[in-house]
C-alpha cells in the first residue's frame, strides 16, 4: 500500500511539471533549461543531451533524441563547426545561425513547449547559456530504411509497417507514433553472455506506476545466459508459466503498442525481436484487433462479436459434436441425425477416436505448412485437403460430418487476432473432445467450468485476466464484446489507467448539443 | 508433499476418465422415427417400429447415380408380447441395433386396442429417458402397422404428411402431453386424430377425430363433425370454405382469424353452455359477377356463412351429448374455473349432466372483400 | 511474487448473483412438482410466501455481522453461547452444512444419471463436480465471486430465452380457478421451498469478505425477490403447458424444456438445460464447500482454510453416497426432512444467537 501511494503522489508531481513548464519561456541560465528538460523526459533513455563548449568557452548543450537525428550530419555540421570555431563573437544567437551552422533549415525558439515539440519530432535542440533562445535544428531523419509488413497480422485498413529487429528503430517508431515526452522509456539489460538491451515504456501519466516498478523488478530478477527473443523473457516474468492462456501480448504492429500504452499498458522491447510485448492483458485483449478500431464502429462491433463466437465455436464444437453423437443423440434434430448416421455408417472408427485423429491429422498438416519453406507449405495444403478431405472419405475412412466438423474448428480458430491465444485454444479442443467423449455434455460443462475457474483465478501481472467482464465493470464493456464508437469510450480501461480516468473530452458526439459549451 | 498429493489426484482423474460408460456409437442404433401399437386377436400387444435404415455414404454417392434422392429409407420390423415391455423386449430382440426411442415423432394406435384402453401401455412413453412428450399420438382404423408400412414418395415424415393435408389447418397439433392432460381430467374423454388409408392413392390421411370416453375408444367423427369440434375448443386457424348464395352461385371464403369462448353458467339446476364464435373470412373467389361488389350480397354471403358454423357445431354437439355421450369439448375445464366450489359436488355426475346441458351458439361473423376485384366474365 | 489487489474482497452484486444461482439452480428442477403437492392451482403464489423466511434469514445475517463485525456464525456464536457450547453447536452447524451440501451433490448426480447418462456410474457423476468445486474453492472467494459475474448473466439469458420459447404451448386458462380452496393450500405448498430460501444463512461466511459501505440490504433483497419471482415464473410456466399433468413430472422443467418444438425446427434444446443447470448447481456447491471450509478453518483456529478443501471435498463425496439409498429416498427427504433441517440450523438458531446477542450484548475482545 506505502508503495502505492509514493507512485500515486509521484504520478502528481510529474503531471505537475508538464502543465507548469509547458508554456514556460527559456531563461538564460543553461543549467536552469537543462533541468527542467532532464525533468521532462526523465526515464527517456534515448533522449540524450550533449553538453559542450562553443569556442572553448561558450556553455552549450544539444538535447535530440537518438535515432530520430541524422547522426552523422550533426557530426560534422554542428558539432565540429562549433567546437573548434574560435571566434569569440558567437554570443549573439543570430550570429551563430547566420554565420556558423552549415544547416538548412535553423530556427530560434522560445518556449520550453517548442523544444519539447521540436525534440519529438527528431530536431535536435541548441541551448546556449546566457541566450533567451534556443536553436532549432532541422536535422530530423526518420528511420524508415529496414521496416517491414507485419505479416503475422495484416490489416485491410491501418499502418502498413511493423516492428523490425533492431531497438533503435522500434523504439524510434514509437517516439514517432506518440510524441509527448510522458512516453518513458527505460533501459535495461539482461542475459549474462547476451548483453541483450530491453527497453520498458510506458506512458508516466497513465500508467500504474507500481505496475512499472513491479515489471521493473521482475525483469531484474532474470539470470540467465542469453536472452534471444522476447518470449525467453515473457515466461520469465509471467504469473501463472503453467498457464495455457498467454499473459502477455506480442504484437509487430506499432499503432497496436502504441494504443495499448496509451491505455495506461506497459510495452516491452527487447533487442533483436520484431514483436513487442504487452502488459497487463486480459483475455479480450486478445480478442481485440487493430482493424476493430480504424473500421466504423458497426462494423468494428459485429466484427469483432464474430470473433468471440467463433472462437468459442472453435473451442467446443468438435467436443460438442462427439458429445451429441454418441452420448445424446436424442438431442440431435431428427433429419440430421439420420443424415449424420448415414455418413458414418461403415466408418471403422469410434467417433471419439475419429475426432482425435482428424484434430491431430489437421494440426499436423498446419505445422508441416508452418515448418516448410513457403512455396512448399501451399503444396502441403493441397496434398493434405485432397488426402484428407476427399480420399479419406471415399475410401470410407473418416466421415464427411467429422471432416466439416474438423474444418469449422480449424477455420474458426483462425479468426483470433493473436497466435498465443489461438494455440491455447488448439490445445483445450483436445482436452474437451476427451471429456466430451466420456462423460458427454456433462464432460464438455466439466470442461469449461474448468476453463473458467482458471481464467477467473489468473492473473497478467496482477490484473485479473478476465478483467472487464468478471470483475465486471459494465462500462468497460464498451470495448470489451463490442466497439462503441470513439466519442463513447471516453474512459481508460480502469485497472491500468485508474489514475487518469479519461481520456478524451466528452459530449464529443457529432451533432451534440453540449459540444460547443 | 503436496506435490506428490497433487500427482495422486491427478492419477485418480485419470483413472475416472477411463471409462467410457453411456457411449453408443451412432451406428449401433436403430433410429425409430414412429411407433404403432396393435391390440392382437388373442388379445396381445403388438408393437410396429418404424426405423430409418441409414445408406451409407459411398454407397448413397452410388445409388444418386440411379437416380434416387437422398434423405433414407424406412423400414418397418413388428414383435408382439403380453403387454408393451414384453413386445418390447421381442421387438430389440428382432432387430440387431439397439433401439433407439429419442427421435421418435408418431405414435399411432390401432382401434382394437384404443377400444380396450390404451393408456397402461402408453407409460413407456411418459417415463422414459429419451422420449419426449412433444409425440404426436394418432389413432387409426384397423392395424397401425399398415399405417406404419405404407411408404411415401413425397413426405419423409409420416406426421408432415397428416398435418399438411388437410383442409383445415389446426392452431396446435393434439401432442401426447395434451392427449394426457385430458385423460386426467374428469370426464376422460377426447378425441384423437383418426388416420384413415386411402387405398386408390395408397396414402394415409386425417379421416377425422376418433372420439375417447372413460379412456376408451368410442366410435369416429368424420372430418365435418371434426370441423365442428375445432370451432367450439377454438382449434381452427385456417380454413376455406365455399358458400352458396343462390342457385349454385357463391362464393369461396379463407378463415382468417377465428376465436371462440365459452361461457358457462348454471341458473338452478340447468346447466347452459354459450358459445361465442368470433372470427373473419376473406373472400378468395366468387362466381357472383359484380354482385359481389355489393355490401347486401356480402350481407347474405356472411348470413349463409354463419349459418353453416352454426349448423355445424349445432350437429356435432347433438352427436357428443346424446350419441357419445362424450365431453370431448372439455367443458368439465371450464365449468370448474367458473364454480369451483358447484363442481365438486356435482363432478361425480358429470357424465349424466352432459347430456343435458342447453347450448347456446352465437356466431360473430366479419366477411371482408378486401381490394381484391373480383372480375367475373 | 504478484501485485494482489484487494485481496480476499467480493463485491455485494458478486454476493447477490451467487447467491440468486444457489438458490435457484437446484430449486428449478423439482420445485414445481413439490409445490403443486399441496397448492394445487396456485402453485405460482408459492414462492413468494417462501422468499419471507429467505428475508428473515438475510437480515439476520447481515444484523448479526454489523454486531461482530468480520466475524461468520463460527466465530460469534462462541460470544454469545460461551465458548465450548459455541464450539460444540459450530461443529455440528458445519457438519449439517456439510450435509446439506453433500445432499445437493446427491440430487445433481441423480438428475444427471436419470436424465442423460444412466450407465454412467454415480461416483464419477459426484467426483468430476466436486473436484471442480474443490478447484473452484481453493482458489479462494474472489475467484468465486468472479465464477458467479462470469457465468450467471449468460445463464440468466439463456434462461429466459428457453421460457421465452415456450409461449407457443401456453395455456393461460390452467391457472384458473385461482384460490380454489383459499390461500391456505399456496402457503402449504410454499413450506418446502422456504427450506431451500434459508439457506441463504450461508451469506453470513460471506459478509466478512464483502467490501466496505456496500448497500448489502438493498441487494440482498432485490436478490430474494428476484429468486421467488424466477421460481414462480417457472412454475406458472409449468402449470401453462402441463396443466393437471404437473404432479405426475418428476422433473417439470426438465419436460417443459424437451416439449419446445418450434415450427419443428427448433427443438431438442434439452442440452442448453444441461449446460446451464450444471453451472448452477456448480456455483451452489461452491458456495457450499466454501463455507464449509472456512468454517471449518475457524471452528479449528486455523488461519488458512486451503489445506481442508480437499479432504472435505472428500467428505462430501462420501456423505453425498451415503446419504440416500435411491432417488425415491431423496426426493421423500426433500419434501419432507429437508424442511425441519434447514429451518432449525438456518433460522431459528440465527434467530436465537440475535436474541441473545441483543439482550446479553456480549463484549468483544478486540485485540
Amino acid at each position: 500500500m506505502g508503495r502505492r501511494l509514493r507512485a500515486n503522489s509521484h504520478q502528481k508531481n510529474n503531471e505537475n511539471e508538464l502543465t507548469e513548464h509547458s508554456e514556460k519561456r527559456i531563461s538564460n541560465v543553461l543549467a536552469e533549461n537543462i533541468s527542467t528538460l532532464k525533468a521532462l523526459y526523465s526515464d527517456c533513455y534515448d533522449v540524450v543531451f550533449r553538453s559542450f563548449l562553443i569556442g572553448e568557452m561558450l556553455q552549450a548543450e544539444l538535447v535530440f533524441i537518438d535515432n530520430m537525428v541524422d547522426r552523422e550530419q550533426l557530426d560534422t555540421q554542428v558539432l565540429d563547426v562549433l567546437m573548434t570555431c574560435k571566434d569569440s563573437t558567437l554570443v549573439n544567437i543570430q550570429n551563430i545561425i547566420n554565420e556558423s551552422l552549415p544547416v538548412a533549415s535553423v530556427e530560434p525558439i522560445e518556449t520550453i513547449k517548442q523544444c519539447v515539440d521540436d525534440i519529438s519530432l527528431g530536431n535536435p535542440i541548441l541551448f546556449i547559456n546566457g541566450s533567451q533562445e534556443a536553436i532549432r535544428i532541422g536535422l530530423n531523419k526518420l528511420q524508415n530504411s529496414q521496416i517491414t509488413d507485419p505479416e503475422n497480422e495484416p490489416v485491410i485498413q491501418g499502418p502498413k509497417y511493423g516492428f523490425n529487429e533492431s531497438l533503435q528503430t522500434n523504439a524510434s517508431l514509437l517516439r514517432q507514433r506518440i510524441r509527448a515526452p510522458e512516453l518513458k522509456m527505460v533501459l535495461l539489460e539482461t542475459g549474462r553472455y547476451t548483453k541483450t538491451q530491453v527497453v520498458v515504456t510506458y506512458m508516466a501519466s497513465v500508467a500504474d506506476h507500481a505496475l512499472v516498478e513491479e515489471v521493473m523488478d521482475r525483469l531484474k530478477r532474470i539470470e540467465m545466459d542469453g536472452v534471444l527473443e522476447s518470449g525467453y523473457i515473457a515466461e520469465m516474468i509471467e504469473d501463472s508459466p503453467l498457464s495455457p492462456f498467454p499473459q502477455i501480448k506480442s504484437t509487430e504492429r506499432v499503432d497496436v503498442v502504441a494504443a495499448n500504452l496509451l491505455e495506461g499498458r506497459l510495452a516491452i522491447i527487447v533487442d533483436g525481436t520484431p514483436t513487442v510485448m504487452i502488459a497487463p492483458v486480459s483475455l479480450i485483449s486478445f480478442i481485440q484487433a487493430a482493424d476493430d478500431y480504424y473500421n466504423r464502429w458497426l462494423f468494428g462491433s459485429s466484427f469483432r462479436f464474430l470473433r468471440i463466437s467463433s472462437l468459442f465455436l472453435s473451442l467446443v464444437l468438435p467436443a460438442l459434436y462427439v458429445a451429441l453423437t454418441t452420448l445424446h443423440q436424442e438431442m440431435i434434430p431428427s433429419d440430421l441425425l439420420v443424415s449424420i448416421a448415414s455418413s458414418h455408417e461403415l466408418i471403422p472408427f469410434p467417433t471419439l477416436v475419429e475426432a482425435v485423429i482428424m484434430q491431430l491429422i489437421f494440426e499436423i498438416l498446419r505445422e508441416a505448412g508452418l515448418r516448410l519453406p513457403r512455396q512448399v507449405g501451399s503444396a502441403v495444403t493441397i496434398v493434405g485437403a485432397l488426402v484428407v478431405g476427399e480420399a479419406a472419405v471415399t475410401a470410407g475412412f473418416v466421415s464427411t460430418t467429422m471432416v466439416i466438423v474438423t474444418a469449422i474448428s480449424g477455420i474458426t480458430s483462425f479468426t483470433a487476432p493473436a497466435y498465443s491465444l489461438e494455440m491455447a485454444i488448439r490445445i483445450l479442443r483436445f482436452v474437451l473432445i476427451l471429456l466430451g467423449g466420456f462423460l458427454g455434455l456433462l464432460g464438455v460443462v466439466f470442461g469449461l467450468i474448468g476453463i473458467a475457474i482458471h481464467l477467473s483465478s489468473l492473473r497478467s501481472l496482477g490484473v485479473p485476466y478476465l478483467t472487464p467482464i468478471a470483475p465486471a465493470n459494465l462500462s468497460e464493456w464498451k470495448d470489451a464484446w463490442i466497439r462503441s464508437p470513439w466519442w463513447k469510450l471516453n474512459r481508460r480501461p480502469r485497472l491500468t489507467g485508474r489514475w487518469n480516468k479519461y481520456r478524451q473530452a466528452k459530449h464529443q458526439k457529432p451533432a451534440n448539443k453540449k459540444r460547443g459549451e | 508433499m503436496q506435490k506428490y498429493i497433487r500427482w495422486f489426484t491427478s492419477f485418480c482423474l485419470l483413472g475416472l476418465l477411463a471409462g467410457c460408460w453411456d457411449q453408443t456409437e451412432i451406428d449401433q442404433l436403430a433410429i425409430i422415427s414412429a411407433v404403432g401399437i396393435d391390440l392382437t386377436a388373442d388379445n396381445k400387444i403388438k408393437l410396429s417400429a418404424e426405423i430409418a435404415v441409414p445408406k451409407n455414404a459411398s454407397a448413397g454417392q452410388e445409388s444418386s447415380a440411379g437416380g434416387q434422392s437422398g434423405g433414407s429409407q424406412k423400414m418397418v420390423r413388428s414383435a408382439i408380447g403380453e403387454d408393451f415391455n414384453d413386445a418390447l423386449n421381442h421387438l430389440q430382440s428382432v432387430v440387431p441395433r439397439r433401439l433407439f426411442w429419442g427421435q421418435v415423432n408418431i405414435l399411432v394406435i390401432g382401434d382394437k386396442l384404443a377400444k380396450a384402453g390404451m393408456l397402461n401401455q402408453l407409460s413407456f412413453f411418459s417415463g422414459q429417458k429419451e422420449a419426449r412428450l412433444t409425440l404426436y399420438p394418432f389413432i387409426t382404423k384397423g392395424d397401425a402397422v399398415d399405417i406404419l408400412v405404407k411408404t411415401f414418395p413425397l413426405e419423409t415424415d409420416l406426421s408432415d404428411l397428416m398435418s399438411n393435408q388437410s383442409k383445415i389447418q389446426f392452431k396446435r397439433r393434439i401432442t401426447f402431453n395434451k392427449m394426457l392432460q385430458n385423460f386426467n381430467s374428469v370426464s376422460e374423454a377426447m378425441s384423437l386424430p383418426w388416420v384413415l388409408y386411402d387405398k386408390k392413392n395408397g396414402v394415409p390421411y386425417i379421416g377425422g377425430r376418433a372420439i375417447f370416453k372413460n379412456g376408451k375408444f368410442i366410435g369416429a367423427a368424420n372430418m365435418r363433425e371434426t370441423e365442428g369440434i375445432a370451432w367450439v375448443r377454438n382449434e381452427i386457424k385456417h380454413k376455406v370454405t365455399s358458400v352458396k348464395v343462390d342457385h349454385g352461385k357463391g362464393a369461396g371464403l379463407n378463415l382468417t382469424y377465428s376465436k371462440t369462448t365459452l361461457r358457462p353458467k348454471i341458473a338452478g339446476d340447468q346447466w347452459e353452455m354459450h358459445i361465442d364464435v368470433q372470427g373473419e373470412e376473406d373472400i378468395i373467389e366468387s362466381s357472383l359477377g359484380k354482385e359481389i361488389m355489393e355490401p347486401k350480397t356480402i350481407d347474405r354471403i356472411q348470413k349463409k356463412a354463419v349459418m353453416q358454423i352454426k349448423s355445424n357445431i349445432d350437429e356435432v354437439m347433438k352427436k357428443a351429448q346424446n350419441q357419445w355421450s362424450a365431453d370431448i369439448f372439455g367443458f368439465d375445464e371450464v365449468y370448474y374455473r367458473k364454480y369451483p366450489n358447484l363442481w365438486e359436488t356435482h363432478k361425480k355426475n358429470w357424465n349424466t349432466i352432459f347430456p343435458h346441458i342447453k347450448v347456446f351458439i352465437n356466431v360473430d361473423l366479419k366477411v371482408y372483400q378486401r381490394g381484391l376485384e373480383l372480375t367475373a366474365n | 511474487m504478484d501485485i494482489q489487489r484487494n485481496v480476499t474482497q467480493i463485491s455485494v452484486f458478486q454476493i447477490a448473483l451467487l447467491l440468486a444461482m444457489a438458490m435457484n439452480s437446484t430449486a428449478i428442477l423439482t420445485a414445481p412438482a413439490i409445490t403443486v403437492q399441496y397448492a394445487q392451482r396456485d402453485l405460482w403464489l408459492s414462492p413468494l410466501f417462501s422468499s419471507v423466511s429467505g428475508i428473515i434469514v438475510l437480515f439476520l445475517a447481515i444484523h448479526l455481522n454489523r454486531r461482530f463485525p468480520g466475524m461468520t456464525v463460527i466465530q460469534y456464536s462462541e460470544y454469545c453461547i460461551g465458548k465450548w457450547p459455541g464450539k460444540i453447536i459450530s461443529g455440528i452447524f458445519l457438519l449439517v452444512v456439510l450435509h446439506i451440501g453433500s445432499i445437493i451433490v446427491r440430487e445433481y448426480a441423480e438428475f444427471v444419471k436419470g436424465m442423460f447418462l444412466d450407465e454412467t456410474p454415480l461416483l464419477v457423476i459426484i467426483c468430476g463436480m466436486v473436484i471442480l468445486s474443490t478447484y473452484a474453492t481453493r482458489s479462494g472467494i474472489e475467484v468465486i465471486g468472479r465464477l458467479a459475474q462470469l457465468f450467471v448473466p449468460g445463464v440468466m439469458l439463456t434462461w429466459v430465452i428457453l421460457l421465452l420459447l415456450t409461449i407457443p404451448d401456453w395455456d393461460v386458462m390452467n391457472i384458473f380457478p385461482a384460490f380454489d380452496g383459499g390461500i391456505l393450500p399456496a402457503i402449504r405448498g410454499s413450506i418446502t421451498p422456504q427450506g431451500w430460501f434459508s439457506e441463504m444463512f450461508l451469506l453470513s461466511f460471506l459478509l466478512p469478505h464483502l467490501k466496505k459501505n456496500s448497500p448489502i440490504k438493498k441487494w440482498m433483497i432485490i436478490m430474494v425477490v428476484f429468486a421467488a419471482i424466477n421460481l414462480s415464473i417457472l412454475n406458472i410456466i409449468s402449470l401453462f403447458v402441463f396443466g393437471n399433468l404437473v404432479p405426475t413430472l418428476t422433473y417439470p422443467v426438465m419436460s417443459l424444456i424437451r416439449y419446445v418444438n418450434i415450427a419443428d425446427f427448433l427443438q431438442h434444446i434439452d442440452a442448453l438445460l444441461l449446460i446451464i443447470w450444471v453451472i448452477g448447481v456448480f456455483l451452489k456447491i461452491v458456495l457450499f464447500q466454501y463455507c464449509i471450509a472456512s468454517g471449518c478453518a475457524q471452528w479449528l483456529n486455523v488461519e488458512k482454510f486451503r489445506p481442508l478443501v480437499l479432504p472435505l471435498g472428500f467428505l462430501m463425496v462420501l456423505f453425498s453416497l451415503w446419504s440416500a439409498s435411491s432417488m425415491q429416498d431423496l426426493s421423500a427427504y426433500l419434501k419432507d426432512t429437508s424442511f425441519f433441517y434447514a429451518m432449525i440450523f438456518f433460522l431459528i438458531y440465527p434467530l436465537g444467537l440475535f436474541l441473545i446477542a441483543i439482550v446479553r450484548k456480549p463484549k468483544i475482545r478486540r485485540d
